[in-house]
């Protein structure tokens, strides 16, 4: 570290205040630290208002704010000064582009290739300042503003959002005008495209090696709805499955928005994109989005303009604030409450005492012992978050993102000050799947046949399962698990989240707003597994949780269907996000009429209100893993000729055919 | 009240999507008239109740043995020993077994509790005009049983297949046709000597039961498994080409590439695969097949 900095970081203005027991949960792996390393992000901008005022607008709107402010307001003037003072210096920057574009444009021989030169250099001249007059343009401006926020505070999630509805006005117009055709335009779309995959930000170690990527969370929306209601798809939402399908790349991060409204051609194009097995787009359920957010209490037309920012989160676009807080190992809060409050890696307190396990009579003991270990783990969360955010809005004001996220000009108040319009804390619940099958399978074993008294299994636990085989196997097999359609299990599952949900919602941030509950891992179920003892399902120490709200790995063994069935009983809109993953074989998704049933899947657990999905297309390596590791891909369904059977059932040499065979397909 | 009648099917598969329209939940019947020595799914030929062992899943705890009343589990090194003849299903192993490595293959149910139980998927047969497929084994085997259960979802408006290899009276198929809409039927092979030498019976019944079908205008879909040596010659092509057009013109037929999937369920079940030998049809094999079959006037479906 430069000497300058030691003692003035942001980690040393957070770190002081907060309470120690919070810093032992995150070193433990209960919870995870605020972000200490990258700003806060987790926001929409307002894209739409540079394409359409430009720069000069946000100017007006500001001298306007100026007018009404009483002049010995110094701090808020002082805010408004800043802010022109950084609308100023992005007009620069972008003038520079232009400059350095005639610059190549007079050196080049090519004249068709100068010509270029000379337009991206008239275009950057006149965006992001201005109203953006053309498609190229509207791009242009809308890349200046996403790469001004980016260099502004390397903040997390910065996501384009309801991209196809701020970009079509400027497509329609020039098409209309015969200024350019589709072709012309889908090749500037996939010129773009491709500026997302090149963005970098910056990560310290731990980060860096366990997302294993540069760009991140960019994530773009097409489809949803209209303000009034209508169908939100046109020409732009398909030109980007068309961008996404030529490119293949991982940024951005594609996402379709599906109401009962979008046309079936729409997501039968996505599932078709799908289909080619980037794990993109992946969908999500439009109406249950609406739903999300006027309960959260948006309008209903700021309801309908919002979208999905980061992983699965539900947003408004360009007027919130979610404010992710990162994660709560709810696994090991079950490991808490089962071991009176004790980490069995340690051996020493980390939660509270709520009982040894002889104590438990019934498995309501358990869940009010699981609770309020969650309560108290939440809280200590709930003070880190608090510490850092307030030195984030005493001391690290990101101007370029209050220019672009109503109201903050308005209020003359900074984006991470409370100057948005909505904002909505949250915070993620993570290992869903296993808790739900721990707790099913004890009240199945312990409390319902009696195989095992609660002392064995926790036992059990302790030892990581050594010398206690039998048990783990009958926990692993023979307990009821969620995914499988089964009351017994999903029950449990809709229990944890209407609990996780409740309780949140006693939290609120300096807003006053009370937190959601945001059900996905991103990848912390890995770093939370390897902190996490053996648990009640008959997972072993150390392995990856269940993540977001899938089921355990390999536990799913009823087909898709079932999955779905199992998860649509889970409340989804009162959640701000949920993830579900599944995979599916190449040859399931072959052809047109299956990939109609494919589609015709997604809009099931759309109407039983079902979040998001995504799908992994499984590729020849993942069944050369599941032949190395045949206990994590138990659910995986191989269809050949007449029949089906899951891949890790099959022989050896039948396994070794059905490889070679998905070769000769791709 | 009127008894709910029993059958004993041996699995459910959700989301099966060639066998009929649509998303369709796939209820496999026990029990089957045929003995293909190519079957794939040794598990259906009984009507009866089986016991599976597997042996990858065994820790070789040894409960099985201990709980067994008969005595007809025998550990050795290498996992154990069924006496299948012997044990009488009892499933008390199968209720200890910490691996579920043994697993009873098969299971009685109720006309009312298999269409509770298969009746979840509704959602999805509607949004993908999907249904239920009866296949097996021979559905038909258990005619009751798969009317009562064909009826009842005839009733709720489902849509019904049944995968069936038509060794069955004609009366049966009679008696069931008002509650099917599609059949999927196999045709193995045309020559009857050569069709009783692998399949253990003629098939006379097949033939006029596929012709009375295809005189009607009851959807149909005929398949024939294309096994390499045993029925991919050039006659028995031609047969079979003939035999579909001369009932119905433009019939469809889906050809079926031989698999070995089933191989490993025979070791499980204590007997021994008869088809050892057989080669898998090539690509080349394959369109070579459906060449000869092109000059009739069927329609060969495509596999998707």
């Amino acid at each position: 570290m430069i000497p300058f900095w030691e003692g003035r970081t942001i980690y040393d203005r957070i770190l002081p205040n907060v309470p120690k027991k919070a810093m032992e949960a995150a070193d433990e792996g209960a919870l995870f630290h605020y972000y200490l390393n990258r700003s806060i992000g987790h926001f929409n901008p307002n894209y739409e208002i540079v394409l359409k005022e430009g720069f000069q607008g946000l100017r007006k709107r500001i001298e306007t704010a100026v007018q009404g402010t009483p002049s010995d307001d110094i701090e808020k003037n002082s805010y408004y000064n800043a802010l022109l003072i950084v609308i100023n210096a992005v007009v620069a920057f972008a003038r520079r582009y232009g400059d350095e574009a005639e610059k190549m444009g007079n050196l080049c021989q090519d004249p068709e290739r100068k010509n270029e030169f000379y337009q991206i250099a008239k275009n950057c001249r006149r965006v992001p300042e201005y109203p953006a007059q053309t498609f190229w343009e509207a791009l242009q401006s809308f890349w200046f503003v996403h790469l001004m926020l980016n260099l502004e505070s390397n903040a997390y999630a910065i996501s384009p959002g309801r991209f196809d509805q701020y970009i079509y006005p400027f497509y329609q117009k020039e098409m209309a005008n015969h200024g350019t055709t589709q072709d012309a335009a889908q090749e500037l779309l996939n010129c773009f495209w491709v500026k997302f995959a090149e963005m970098t930000v910056v990560k310290e170690a731990g980060t860096a090696k366990a997302s294993n990527t540069y760009a991140d969370f960019q994530n773009l929306n097409i489809g949803g709805m209209k303000a009034d209601g209508s169908d939100g798809v046109n020409d732009i939402s398909y030109m980007c499955l068309e961008a996404q399908s030529e490119l293949m790349l991982p940024q951005p991060q594609l996402s379709c928005l599906i109401s009962s409204k979008s046309p079936h051609e729409f997501l039968l194009k996505a599932c078709a994109l799908a289909r080619k097995g980037t794990g993109m787009p992946a969908m999500f359920n439009a109406d249950e989005i609406v739903l999300s957010l006027t309960e959260k209490g948006k309008t209903l037309e700021d309801a309908r303009n919002g979208g999905i920012n980061g992983c699965v989160e539900i947003t408004g676009q360009g007027n919130d604030q979610m404010a992710s807080s990162g994660y709560i190992n709810l696994a090991k809060c079950l490991e808490l409450a089962l071991n009176n409050g004790i980490n069995m890696f340690t051996g020493k307190p980390l939660g509270l005492k709520t009982g040894t396990p002889d104590q438990f009579q019934s498995i309501e003991d358990v869940w009010q012992a699981f609770e309020t270990q969650i309560r108290y783990m939440v809280d200590l969360k709930h003070q880190y978050d608090t510490a850092a955010k307030r030195v984030f809005a005493e001391s690290c004001p990101v101007l370029c993102t209050s220019l672009v996220v109503d109201d903050c000009i308005q209020k003359g108040k900074d984006f991470h000050n409370g100057g948005s319009k909505y904002s909505q804390p949250m915070l993620s619940g993570v290992g869903t799947g296993t808790v739900t099958d721990a707790i099913s399978a004890i009240d199945y074993f312990v409390f319902g046949k009696g195989t095992f008294s609660m002392d064995e299994v926790v036992q059990a636990m302790r030892d990581n399962f050594k010398g206690h085989e039998a048990m783990r196997n009958i926990l692993w097999n023979k307990a009821p698990k969620l995914g499988n359609d089964r009351d017994g299990a999903d029950r449990n599952a809709a229990r944890l989240l209407n609990l996780f949900v409740k309780l949140l919602k006693d939290y609120t941030n300096d807003r006053g707003i009370p937190y959601g509950a945001d059900m996905i891992p991103t990848t912390a179920h890995l770093p939370f597994g390897v902190l996490t003892a053996a648990s009640a399902d008959g997972r072993l120490a150390g392995v990856p949780l269940a993540e977001g709200i899938s089921p355990v790995q390999g536990q799913d063994l009823c087909g898709p269907t079932s999955v779905i069935r199992s998860l649509g009983k889970l409340d989804h809109a009162s959640t701000t996000g949920s993830l579900l993953n599944m995979k599916f074989t190449p040859q399931t998704l072959e052809g047109e009429e299956n990939l109609k049933k494919f589609a015709a899947m997604i809009r099931t657990y759309f109407d039983m209100g079902g979040h998001h999905m995504q799908f992994n297309v499984v590729s020849r390596e993942t069944l050369l893993n599941a032949q190395q590791y045949p206990d994590e891909y138990r659910s995986l369904l191989i269809r050949v000729a007449g029949y089906s059977d899951y891949f890790v059932m099959l022989s050896k040499d039948v396994q070794d055919e059905v490889i070679s065979r998905t070769t000769h397909e791709v | 009240m009127e008894p709910d009648p029993q059958g004993i099917i041996f699995d459910i598969k959700r989301y099966t999507i060639h066998d009929g329209p649509g998303i369709r939940t796939t209820v496999f019947f026990k029990g089957c008239s045929l003995r293909c020595r190519w079957c794939a799914n040794p598990e259906s030929q009984k009507t009866s109740l089986e016991i599976a062992y597997l042996k990858n899943e065994c820790i070789q705890c040894g409960r099985c043995a201990d709980v067994c009343p008969l005595d007809a589990v025998h550990l050795s090194d290498n996992g154990h020993t069924l006496n299948r003849a012997s044990c009488n299903i009892c499933g008390k192993c199968v209720e200890v077994c910490p691996g579920e490595a043994i697993q009873i293959i098969g299971r009685r149910v109720s006309v009312k509790d298999l269409y509770t139980e298969v009746a979840t998927d509704r959602p999805f047969w509607e949004r993908s005009g999907g249904g239920v497929t009866l296949s097996g084994g021979e559905p038909l085997v258990q005619h009751c049983f798969a009317k009562d259960f064909l009826k009842k979802c005839r009733e709720s408006y489902i849509h019904t297949a049944i995968e069936s290899c038509l060794h069955v009276a004609p009366e049966t198929l009679e008696d069931i046709l008002p509650f099917v809409n599609t059949f999927i039927c196999d045709m193995k092979i045309m020559d009857d000597d050569k069709h009783k030498h692998y399949t253990g019976v003629s098939n006379e019944l097949i033939r006029e039961n596929m012709a009375n079908l295809l005189r009607t205008d009851q959807d149909m879909l005929a398949r024939m498994p294309l096994i390499p040596g045993v029925n991919d010659d050039v006659t028995n092509l031609k047969a079979l080409g003939k035999f579909l057009q001369s009932h119905r013109e433009g019939a469809r037929l889906e050809l079926l590439p031989h698999h070995r999937l089933g191989e490993s369920k025979y070791e499980r079940l204590g007997r021994s695969y008869g088809m050892v030998n057989i080669q898998l049809p090539s690509r080349t094999q394959m369109e070579k097949a459906a060449d000869v079959l092109s000059n009739f006037k069927i329609n060969l479906v495509k596999k998707e």
